[in-house]
């Protein structure tokens, strides 16, 4: 087995019960904020890259080919590290995630997103050090990135509220673990999602579960969506259970 | 019952949103294959909602679960396809045979001429001289990847639907056999489009294996070493697909009665991450002797 990151404890905590009932008082995501997390390393979050101390120094010897063209080159700092992952994430993103080819927009969007939101920042990273690198070191970074995110997911749920970045956060640790083969951990993201959205586009109807739409959500957001429910089917397939996502079906759209 | 599917009133408001950011700038087909794509994966994704509805239904059998179950499949069946009578599909698909057509006209052609004509004119002249293929079944020629790819999402629903339909294997079903070996075949000659997309495609071959039966009709063959250098070129299928050797690996509840097809499909994968597609050639039947350059 040559990846073993479990990413299965952090999911289960971080977001509320799935589909918990409505309505909630005050902030529907009040208690779930676990700052004595056994699975989260405080150390980790303070220093925020401490896994890749040696990171640098085994990079050059011991860095297979990454699945895609080209790696990032090994920088020399922190800063340069993390930006040469997120660049080399955002240009091989057409190879990563599905649509982004008909959707070129995608890499920019999600670029000028993640500045100002260093949850999906991390996300990002978590998932572009894992394409970028199978080696441990690559791992341990991505896991870092990983904690990062959850952390900063949790934050922003209890401080913050609920916004369109938490959605592709979401999505992105779905991803995160899809890749890793922990289909479990990759439906409780997706939940997680399911729950964020609900909260952003609250349904008139009470028996109607709520699907982004365009006029409220995002071009990226909606794409996201799409994304999301191929993370679903496959999740699905892989577990025998039903999908977490709503069905989405176009029943006009024939040309 | 939650009615889960897309509430009507915002069909238009997605279509619109479709043609609006696909980018048509470069190809102007893309809002029409964003269209055609979005609705091979929510085909696939309707499929696994109705697979659990289907199986609760089954959990009490009578005339009213028959009944349901039969429109459910009528449904799916009936988009599965109308998939393929989308424009932009029957233009690719027309395409993609009349290049065919060509290509069968030019090696005839070329046939004729001296071998070193033949040499520089054959479209594979500067490739391995074997396309790839599985087992003994005549390759194909892909000549656009991505078509060819969205063809596979639509043949991994079709697997599904029919596994639903008939929740069987190991028997013979003509329809889903060959639909199953469409999709190796093609995965056996993709090359370009072997991205990170490795989980969607182990699903397909999944089903695929579960449909050629597992272990007791096609065994999986162990012996092969694949030179590393062969592989070179499709890295990146390669990498990807170690992850969704785990991936499978994890496969544990789909179709109970199909673990042993699960094995198969997991062994398929894990030799398949030592030597990418050509490992597809590690499943053969039983009656078929299975020689060392047969392989993908």
């Amino acid at each position: 087995m040559p990846f073993t990151i479990s990413t299965a404890t952090p999911a289960n905590d971080i977001y509320p019960p799935p589909f918990a009932p409505e309505p909630i008082q005050g902030d529907p995501f009040d208690g779930i904020i676990f700052p004595g997390d056994s699975n989260m390393d405080e150390s980790l979050i303070d220093t925020g890259l401490a896994p890749l101390s040696n990171f640098l120094a085994s990079h050059s010897s011991h860095h297979t080919s990454p699945s895609v063209n080209d790696s990032p080159s090994p920088p020399k700092s922190d800063d340069e590290r993390t930006g040469a992952y997120f660049n080399f994430f955002l240009t091989e993103l057409e190879k990563c995630f599905p649509y982004v080819k008909l959707f070129p927009w995608t890499a920019a969007t999600l670029f000028s997103s993640s500045n100002h939101n260093p949850a999906l920042r991390q996300s990002v990273l978590a998932v572009a050090a894992l394409l970028a690198n199978k080696n441990t070191q690559g791992q341990a970074e991505a896991l870092g990135h990983l904690q990062n995110a959850l952390y900063l997911i949790r934050d922003k749920l209890s401080n913050a509220g609920v916004d369109e970045g938490l959605v592709i956060s979401s999505f992105l640790l779905s991803h995160f673990s899809i890749m890793l083969g922990d289909h479990v951990t990759a439906k409780k993201h997706l939940r997680g999602m399911l729950v964020v959205l609900e909260k952003l586009n609250p349904s008139r109807e009470s028996n109607r579960i709520v699907v982004p739409n365009p006029s409220n959500n995002t071009e990226l957001t909606i794409l996201i969506w799409r994304m999301a429910i191929r993370i679903d089917f496959i999740s699905s397939v892989t577990s025998g259970q039903r999908p977490i996502l709503p069905k989405f079906c176009l029943h006009g759209l024939h040309d | 019952m939650i009615d889960s599917s897309l509430p009507r009133e915002q069909e238009g408001d997605h279509i619109e949103w479709i043609r609006k950011y696909a980018d048509n700038n470069f190809v102007t087909d893309n809002a029409a294959w964003a269209e055609a794509w979005f609705a091979v994966d929510a085909l696939m994704h309707q499929t696994c909602h109705i697979s659990a509805t289907v199986r609760d239904l089954r959990a009490s059998p009578g005339t009213a679960s028959d009944s349901k179950i039969r429109l459910l499949l009528d449904e799916l069946n009936h988009a599965h396809q109308d998939w393929q009578a989308r424009k932009v599909i029957k233009d690719a698909r027309e395409r993609e045979s009349f290049q065919r057509m060509n290509d069968i006209f030019m090696n005839m052609q070329i046939r004729e001429t001296e071998p070193s004509i033949r040499a520089e004119s054959s479209p594979h002249a500067n490739q391995a001289s074997k396309p790839r293929r599985i087992l003994d079944y005549s390759p194909i020629q892909i000549h656009d990847p991505f078509v060819a790819s969205r063809l596979n999402n639509w043949r991994a629903a079709q697997l599904h639907i029919r596994l639903i339909q008939d929740p069987m294997w190991g028997v013979y079903d003509g329809a889903r056999f060959f639909c199953a070996l469409d999709l190796c075949r093609t995965h056996a000659a993709l090359e370009e489009e072997r991205t990170f997309l490795g989980a969607e495609k182990a699903v397909g071959l999944y089903l695929a294996g579960v449909v050629f039966g597992g272990p007791d009709m096609y065994e999986v063959f162990h012996d092969f070493v694949v030179e590393s250098d062969k592989v070179g070129g499709v890295g990146v299928g390669s990498k990807a697909v170690e992850r969704v050797g785990i991936f499978l690996s994890n496969c544990k509840h789909t179709f109970p009665q199909f673990e042993a097809g699960l094995e198969a499909a997991g062994e398929l994968l894990g030799g398949y991450s030592k030597g990418c597609g050509r490992a597809m050639g590690l499943i053969r039947p039983n009656n078929v002797t299975l020689k060392k350059d047969v392989h993908l």
